[in-house]
């Protein structure tokens, strides 16, 4: 089997047998599910050989599926996929390792692992699926174990609202992106990624609206403003979730499509409006929220928000540097801030709370924690020898000399900055919440804390040699995934040969670099101008609009505004549901039939009426319109009666005498049986009806009498073909051997249908015998009525 | 296999008698009534596999030519519809196994569904316009009868409403059919097309379809016709609302598809735009009512609306895509629905409720029975790789193919709420704690929900094999002539 298969599917295995075997031996349930990373990542390298090995070009391995429908599962190997192979798989596998120490002993770890590494799949089959269903496929399946990863303490309310809206937002995204896709893939007549970077000019083919819809899957999943929004709630996660799912993974899933989408879109008109306009409102609302949270974690929410925005600003930017450039911050941000995530995990494990309002000084009482902390926002920050710092100086350096739409690229270098002084700003705010300061009030956290046993700090310590590592040593991932990963983003065959170091001379980037820690320094020490300000703005728009007021708006609406919408006319009144039933009905019929061209019309189809034919019929309508107008039950009966002898009178009429009678039988037998039933049954009282209502009744009654009488004159006027009815009359002697035409329908020419009135006749023998049981059986009980 | 087409109204006919007749042996009159479901699904997997070469069976009955007598015929659709109700009712009545108790008047729950299942094949198996006409009744009698099982109040108010106004539906059905006749003169369906095709979509003869859509619109519960059908499945006993998720309102899509392939075929634009409009409005409606349900079964009457909604928008494309798409929700649908309204009753077995205020913490009381309703929710959301995501995703290809993008868009749309009702019912059902203690059910309750939802997994991972069935069931209905020709050549 090939590697990459193994690489997706394997944890998909894991994902089904760790509830199993969880549940039975709970000691083995971490090393299970840390199976499927570390088998995914042996897969990878043995798919990095087969990849180097075959020129690192674009390797493709697929079976059919569905091959009427053009639908196979197919992986397309390269730079890129790879790339994020690693980064997926070498996260998660660090993740697990960390959630064994971090999970409580009593904690439902079945399902908690299952839904991890089913996750982590979903992910691998993400950023390799080459259709683009088999995309979307993967795509959707990580918003649904992300619903259960974040809704994993499910006896916390917030955790419904998270993992909901989560759900709804990506989930929904998802949704608006397959449309993309399958508008994409009519314009183009291509479903597989490979193909289309290969064809030139898609861009070209592809609507506004499809560009647009596949965006809204990345804003979403990336959550870009106004999508932000799940993302602080999605923190009801544990932390090793939100480490994995909100650092390296799920948001970053989104900034993988728009890398995928960039040789193929990218020549789009609208991509760089819409992608620099997406990542630019985004960094900077991040960054301002992030400055307003007190939890921690929701501090960490609000910069990834931030960090994820500036990554999509520079894809929009697009050209050779910003590609390296958001290609290089993604190892740094993921190692960074999945590093922050778990110091926070700790911290909260061992203090209890995640308030820096409640948390002071823990620099003195964890200082590994500490020193963890502190290299992983320093890389983030962008100070050297960091990674971070290699990554910050390269975006600078792109937005002095943006690409992308040109008439507001004066701005770009002075919103970029901005955006560095307020992450430098947040994380000094975090560090000095967590680290630094004393706890604001007399409340603090419910336990002092300390540092945390070895195993629990080995993941977050190995993240950030890590990102030490990327600063120092840039030369370990710049040729083996970063350049292989730019050159596929970038597509055309480009291929890409660079070295990066940390120090390149006193340059413009560099001036904005120390000018960002300056300013942030300063404003770190007036923090109480910071907030204050920032307060006054979120006072003043308290009242107005927000995604966040949006959001809830809609399921208001839908839950509650909707209902009485629906109950209106669903309210199980069922003299409501017959008019209804009738009316709309009617009504259409009438609009249809009156906006077509009838030709000679209505009126001929009553020339053939004989004066005694009429009177009958308005004998008939009278005594139909007695049953409903006569008080008492014996009168109803009797004009019922009336209207049923009328008909037959008209079979009289029109020399059919055997249906008269027919009809004849049947209209005495029933009102005999009537005037039985209603002997022995009590008298009720009918509520009389307002005015307004009989005359509603009686204009619904009219309306659709009219309606019928005029459809069946005009049915009798259009016999254009000779009926079956010939061939009965001919054949009733000689072949079935009837002396009466009707006779032979009943029990020959249509017997079946008789055979089937006959057993409803016996059904309905059935439901009376069964339900004079029942009174019976109740009545032997004692509480029969 | 011609001779044998009356088999699946036979056999349940002279099965309801049989266990008429042996009601005070109730052990034999059970066991009689499994193997006869067991015999009528094995026969239904003959047709299909019959069917599938693409012969279509004609069988004449009392050997009238065409087109005088009643004519009975099977095709690939018939086979298909034939075996979703074989199976679908048998699971029903073995899951009912472990529901009634023993003195809950199992003496006439036999018989009544197996008539039920001889007015429900008899519909697929007819050829014949007016014939329909008569095992609608023998359906809905019988179904009447079932849905005022217990004879108490609230039953017997849902069994009024469903009769009333499928009665509604049989007088309007009746006015059609002699506009049909007055016009053409015949009621044999391929004869119909025949003869319609020849007149020409006059004006009457387009009142007429449009009386016909309304019929069928009935059975098939759409808006405005769909009125019905939440307390007939949420009040009416489980095996009997899941007989009517699963089957029942396919007979009236069932319907609804001759109509549209074979009886009224020809330029009837105007059907076209109200089918989809109809179809929109029911997508709509079925999509907003789950949200302030509580029960649980409601919430699923609701989503069945909605469903038939995506079922009626995929014919109404009246493409050979639209129809493979259909003919795919419909099996995948009638699979899953059944499977999820005998989950509920499973659940309201284990809880004794079906409130979803009173449940929660499933997840940990009944592991396996909130995994299958699990299953059942996400392949209803459209989550891949569950049939119920292949089943949208064929309609939205088929929307886009034909051009309906707006239509479709808004069918896409409402996937956000089917998201939306999906996953908070299954946490308020699952997640959390509290709820009531759950109880034990019988193992036969468990076998029959699982054999049902499997079909959701099945249908996934294995959709090339619904998909291409849908193709062919779809290639041969597009093609009337063939239908026509059987007819007609019938010895």
């Amino acid at each position: 089997m090939d590697p990459i298969f193994i690489a997706v599917f394997f944890p998909f295995a894991v994902a089904v047998a760790v509830p199993y075997f969880a549940n039975r031996y709970r000691a083995i349930a971490a090393w299970m599910a840390i199976l499927a990373p570390a088998v995914s990542l042996w897969a990878l390298v043995l798919l990095y050989g087969e990849w180097s090995a075959a020129g690192r070009g674009a390797l493709l391995y697929s079976f059919s599926w569905v091959p009427s429908a053009g639908l196979d599962v197919s992986f397309l190997v390269d730079g890129l996929s790879i790339m994020w192979g690693f980064l997926v798989a070498g996260v998660a596998f660090l993740i697990v390792l960390y959630s064994n120490s971090y999970l409580h002993e009593h904690e439902d770890m079945g399902r908690y692992y299952g839904w991890l590494t089913a996750f982590m799949g979903s992910m691998m089959g993400v950023v390799f699926a080459d259709h683009l269903l088999t995309l979307f496929i993967f795509w959707e399946l990580t918003s649904v174990t992300s619903f259960f990863l974040i809704g994993f303490w499910s006896d916390r309310k917030a955790a419904l609202y998270g993992s909901q809206k989560a759900l709804l937002i990506t989930g929904g995204g998802g949704l608006a992106m397959l449309a993309g896709f399958l508008l994409l893939g009519q314009a183009t007549g291509e479903w597989h990624l490979s193909k289309l970077i290969a064809m030139s000019g898609v861009a070209g083919k592809v609507s506004l609206a499809a560009f647009v819809l596949i965006i809204l899957g990345a804003a979403t999943k990336s959550a870009q403003w106004p999508f932000h929004i799940w993302l602080p709630n999605a923190m009801e996660a544990p932390t090793p979730i939100s480490a994995f799912l909100h650092s390296a993974t799920m948001v970053k899933a989104g900034i993988y499509l728009l890398s995928r989408f960039y040789p193929i879109l990218g020549e789009h008109p609208a991509w760089g409006y819409v992608v620099i306009g997406l990542g630019m409102t985004t960094m900077i609302a991040g960054g301002l929220l992030s400055l307003r949270a007190y939890d921690l974690k929701a501090i960490l929410a609000y910069g990834t928000i931030s960090q994820l925005g500036l990554i999509v600003t520079f894809l929009g930017f697009g050209g050779r540097e910003a590609i390296i450039g958001s290609t290089l911050h993604l190892y740094n941000h993921a190692a960074a801030k999945a590093a922050m995530f778990m110091v926070v995990g700790i911290i909260d494990h061992e203090t209890g709370t995640r308030d820096i309002r409640l948390l002071g000084h823990l620099a003195r009482r964890m200082p590994r924690a500490h020193i963890l902390a502190v290299l992983a926002a320093i890389s983030l920050i962008g100070i050297p020898p960091m990674g971070g710092f290699l990554t910050k100086e390269m975006l600078y350096g792109v937005s002095i000399h943006p690409g992308g739409p040109g008439e507001w690229a004066a701005f770009w270098p002075w919103i970029t900055l901005a955006a560095g002084i307020i992450t430098a700003l947040y994380h000094l705010r975090f560090l000095g919440g967590a680290f630094w300061t004393p706890a604001e009030g007399t409340e603090i956290s419910p336990k002092p804390g300390h540092d945390p046993p070895s195993t629990f700090l080995s993941a977050p310590a190995i993240l950030v040699a890590l990102a030490v590592a990327f600063g120092v040593a840039p030369g370990l991932i710049e040729n083996t995934f970063v350049a292989p990963a730019a050159e596929a983003t970038l597509g055309g065959g480009v291929r890409l040969d660079f070295h990066l170091t940390l120090w390149h001379g006193i340059n413009q980037p560099l001036v904005m670099s120390i000018i960002t820690v300056t300013t942030a320094g300063f404003l770190y020490w007036k923090l109480d101008w910071v907030s204050a300000v920032l307060n006054g703005a979120a006072e003043l728009w308290k009242n107005g609009p927000g995604p966040n007021k949006a959001y809830d708006g809609a399921i208001f609406i839908l839950k509650e505004r909707t209902w009485p919408i629906l109950l209106s006319l669903q309210d199980g009144n069922l003299r409501r549901y017959l008019r209804w039933s009738m009316v709309v009905p009617a009504l259409l019929l009438l609009g249809v039939g009156l906006s077509m061209d009838w030709g000679e019309g209505i009126w001929p189809a009553f020339q053939g009426t004989t004066f005694i034919g009429a009177s009958i019929c308005l004998l008939i309508s009278i005594s139909a319109m007695g049953t409903a107008l006569f008080p008492g039950r014996l009168p109803a009966i009797l004009a019922l009666g009336t209207a049923g002898y009328g008909i037959a009178s008209l079979y009289i009429v029109m020399k059919a005498p055997d249906l008269a009678l027919t009809q004849i039988m049947i209209e005495s037998a029933s009102i005999i049986l009537f005037l039985l039933a209603f002997w022995v049954l009590p008298e009720i009282k009918i509520i009389p009806k307002s005015a307004s209502r009989r005359a509603r009744d009686w204009g619904i009654a009219i309306f659709l009498g009219v309606l019928s009488a005029a459809g069946m004159a005009l049915a009798m006027n259009s016999h254009n073909l000779r009926t079956i009815a010939d061939y009965f009359i001919r054949t009733t002697k000689p072949i079935a051997g009837f002396r009466n035409v009707v006779n032979a329908i009943i029990v020959d020419y249509r017997g079946y249908d008789t055979l089937g009135e006959i057993t409803v006749l016996v059904i309905s023998g059935v439901a009376i015998y069964a339900m004079l049981r029942i009174v019976g059986t109740m009545q032997e009980d004692g509480e029969g009525h | 296999m011609s001779m044998l087409l009356p088999v699946p109204v036979l056999l349940p006919l002279s099965t309801a008698i049989a266990l008429l007749l042996v009601r005070n042996h109730q052990k034999l009159q059970e066991r009689l009534s499994i193997v006869s479901l067991a015999v009528n699904l094995a026969f239904a997997l003959l047709l299909l596999t019959a069917t599938a070469g693409g012969e279509i069976f004609i069988h004449r009955m009392g050997m009238w030519p065409f087109p005088f007598g009643i004519i009975l015929a099977a095709d690939r659709l018939t086979g298909t519809m034939v075996v979703l109700a074989a199976a679908i009712v048998a699971a029903c009545a073995v899951f009912a196994q472990g529901y009634l108790s023993k003195n809950q008047r199992r003496e006439v729950f036999h018989p009544l569904i197996h008539f039920q299942l001889m007015g429900i094949q008899g519909a697929f198996m007819t050829g014949d316009l007016f014939n329909l006409f008569v095992f609608f009744e023998v359906m809905l009698i019988s179904t009447y009868a079932l849905l005022a099982f217990y004879y108490n109040l609230d039953q017997l108010e849902v069994a009024l409403k469903y009769t009333f106004l499928n009665i509604l539906a049989s007088a309007l059905f009746l006015v059609g059919i002699s506009f049909l006749y007055s016009q053409v003169g015949t009621v044999n369906m391929a004869d119909l097309s025949v003869k319609i095709r020849e007149i020409g979509p006059q004006p009457l003869m387009v009142i007429t379809a449009f009386i016909f859509l309304f019929v069928f619109s009935m059975k098939a519960a759409l808006f405005p016709m769909h009125l019905w059908l939440p307390s007939a499945h949420s009040i009416s006993p489980t095996h009997i609302g899941a007989v009517l998720a699963g089957v029942l309102v396919k007979v009236g899509i069932y319907s609804i598809i001759r109509c549209a392939t074979l009886i009224f075929i020809g330029p009837f634009e105007k059907l076209q735009t109200v089918l989809m409009g109809i179809a929109l409005v029911t997508i709509v409606w079925g999509a907003l009512g789950t949200l302030p349900q509580r029960s649980l079964k409601r919430i699923l009457a609701y989503s069945t609306i909605n469903q038939l909604g995506y079922i009626a928008f995929g014919i109404s494309l009246l493409s050979p895509l639209g129809m493979t798409a259909a003919i795919f929700y419909i099996v995948s649908h009638a699979f899953l629905k059944s499977s999820m309204l005998l989950g509920a009753g499973l659940n309201q077995m284990l809880t004794g409720t079906v409130d979803l205020d009173e449940m929660g913490g499933m997840m940990a009381k009944a592991p396996y029975a909130s995994a299958l309703m699990l299953v059942g929710f996400l392949s209803l959301a459209g989550i891949p790789p569950l049939s119920g995501f292949f089943a949208k995703l064929f309609l939205l290809q088929a929307g886009f193919t034909q051009g309906a993008y707006l239509a479709t868009g808004l069918a896409l749309l409402m996937g956000v709420i089917s998201l939306y009702y999906n996953f908070t019912t299954y946490q308020r059902m699952a997640w959390g704690t509290g709820g009531n203690e759950a109880r034990e059910a019988p193992a036969i309750m468990y076998s029959s929900v699982t054999f049902l939802a499997s079909f959701a997994v099945i249908f996934g991972f294995g959709v090339a094999w619904l998909y291409e069935w849908s193709q062919l069931v779809a290639y041969q209905i597009t093609r009337p002539e063939l239908y026509i020709n059987a007819m007609r050549n019938a010895l």
